[in-house]
């Protein structure tokens, strides 16, 4: 199990994780969904470690949870200039038994020999992933891994994140979308001011939508609508 | 790991440095190198300057470690970043130690690593302004560059500023106040906004630039207004305090103009960072703030033509 218990995380004043809760199970595909603002991107941060807990524990397996045991993608990704997405990809250390970089790249069919600097954003996108993924960890942390992939590649990436969970990795992805998260996560968690609302299983997706948008508040549609 | 990272430093410099251009290059390597290294060695065992240079390259090193974005990066994929970023600054400040040992001056060059290792083992904070935010309504809604720039630095800004209001007492601490807070000015002009930023205002390349310029110009001359004031007691210095007074704001005007003249939307420019700094520190030679004078006359054409660029992109 991934345990997180009684998670607070603050920025001045302001719980933006507030005493958040949940086990998740090992070797399946959690989506994590919310508002923008509900918590998701800290939360992440704080399992990485970049984002300092005010008090709670996040244990997986029984320890506590450590950066060497997991791969991240962030929201924004970072990329040093004049550099080609070879020397990019040289950076991520891959254990014994993965592909080279030529072959690995036959999935991603990024022009590894040109500069990142003229990559679209599309292209970074699956540049980062590609790294990431490359380190074959056992837990893997996706934020909002669809954002700028073109319908090819997002169909890919299911299938490879269908894959990961084959091999028995752990992999929590976040994403606006839930479109794109009912048809490859095992279970779906939805955030909302810093807590856990209600988990669903691969069983019960089929209210899921109703069930999100059900508690948004009337008065701030309302507005919306005199508004626009 | 680190090997491999210091490497790719080196090529991005080499691949930066092919984007400059052959001849400024050329010019680089045989005119100003050499003459900033002559000007190195000739003072650095005159005083103040023993000082003066390892202190602006121990600044230089704490604003670009502070505005790192390859931290979360590095610590994703690597696990010790702060040794890397050691390695890094150790070998790109190793002329500045060197320099210090050849004349001798051990008990700098300890001090001056020391303070690069504590620069290197800080964590660059991305949070810094979410959690240091402070009313700035006094700064009016478009100067962005000096909202975001007093929110990251306002404790090392009032440390410099009020030591300058003290300037009757000895003219040394006008001029140090002046120096640091001409310094972090410039360096506030580092990051730049993206495009639609640019373009909100609904002006032309040139009223954004010579608006940019006096607002900003203006306001810095009041802000250093009663510094200046102070320092004016000491009559012997008066020429000295008008000449350094109108070289910051001169500096202030060489930061924006170079800001537009490189200007890539939502960029971070290192590059802008040293240039300014350097600038900063040779304008201490008073008749050398002339130089930047007449050359604010050439980036000006330069940083309109460049904004042309921007302004036209969707026409």
């Amino acid at each position: 199990m991934l345990a997180i218990e009684n998670l607070i995380v603050s920025y001045g004043d302001h719980n933006v994780i507030d005493g958040l809760t949940i086990s998740l199970p090992l070797k399946s595909v959690h989506g994590l969904v919310g508002m923008n603002g509900a918590g998701k991107t800290t939360l992440l941060n704080t399992m990485v470690g970049f984002t300092r807990k005010a008090s709670g524990s996040i244990m997986m397996a029984g320890a506590s949870l450590k950066r060497a045991d997991l791969s991240f993608l962030e929201t924004e990704n970072f990329f040093y200039s004049h550099i080609t997405g070879r020397e990019y990809l040289g950076l991520f250390k891959a254990p014994q038994g993965i592909p080279g970089i030529d072959e690995w790249n036959r999935m991603f069919r990024l022009p590894l020999d040109h500069l990142i600097d003229n990559y679209s954003s599309g292209m970074k996108r699956k540049l980062a992933l590609a790294g990431v993924l490359r380190q074959e960890k056992e837990l893997v942390i996706l934020d909002e891994p669809f954002n700028g992939l073109d319908l090819e590649f997002s169909r890919l990436l299911s299938m490879i994140i269908a894959r990961l969970k084959e091999r028995g990795t752990t992999v929590i992805i976040t994403s606006h979308i839930l479109g794109s998260l009912t048809g490859i996560c095992d279970h779906i968690h939805l955030l909302r001011n810093g807590k856990i609302q209600f988990s669903r299983d691969r069983d019960n997706f089929m209210d899921l939508e109703k069930d999100i948008f059900r508690d948004l508040d009337p008065a701030y549609m309302t507005l919306v609508e005199e508004i626009m | 790991m680190v090997v491999h990272l210091i490497r790719l430093r080196f090529i991005q410099v080499y691949r930066g440095l092919a984007n400059v251009g052959l001849l400024r290059v050329v010019f680089l390597a045989v005119v100003i190198l050499p003459l900033v290294t002559l000007f190195l060695v000739q003072r650095i065992s005159v005083h103040p300057w023993p000082y003066i240079i390892p202190g602006s390259v121990l600044y230089i090193t704490w604003l670009v470690h502070g505005r790192r974005r390859d931290y979360h990066f590095l610590a994703a994929i690597f696990f010790r970043p702060r040794v890397l970023f050691l390695w890094e600054y150790l070998l790109f400040t190793l002329p500045v130690t060197t320099l210090l040992l050849s004349e001798a001056l051990y008990i700098h060059a300890i001090v001056f690593t020391a303070a690069i290792i504590i620069i290197a083992f800080s964590v660059p904070s991305r949070n810094l302004v979410n959690s240091r935010t402070v009313k700035l309504r006094i700064i009016p809604a478009g100067m962005f560059e000096w909202q975001s720039g007093i929110r990251k630095n306002l404790v090392v800004l009032v440390l410099f500023y009020i030591p300058g209001l003290f300037g009757f007492f000895h003219i040394w601490l006008s001029g140090v106040s002046l120096l640091f807070l001409t310094l972090f000015f410039v360096s506030f002009y580092s990051e730049y906004e993206p495009r639609n930023m640019l373009i909100a205002g609904g002006s032309g390349s040139w009223q954004l630039l010579i608006g940019k310029v006096a607002r900003h110009t203006g306001l810095f001359a009041m802000f250093l207004m009663p510094i200046i004031f102070t320092a004016l007691v000491h009559e012997e210095f008066r020429w000295l305090t008008a000449g350094y007074f109108l070289a910051s704001l001169n500096l202030l005007v060489f930061s924006i103009l170079l800001k537009y003249y490189q200007y890539r939307p939502g960029a971070y420019s290192g590059a802008h960072q040293m240039l300014t700094t350097l600038a900063c520190i040779i304008s201490i030679i008073l008749p050398a703030a002339l130089f930047f004078a007449l050359f604010n006359l050439f980036l000006i054409a330069g940083a309109t033509r460049n904004l042309k660029t921007y302004f036209d992109a969707g026409n």
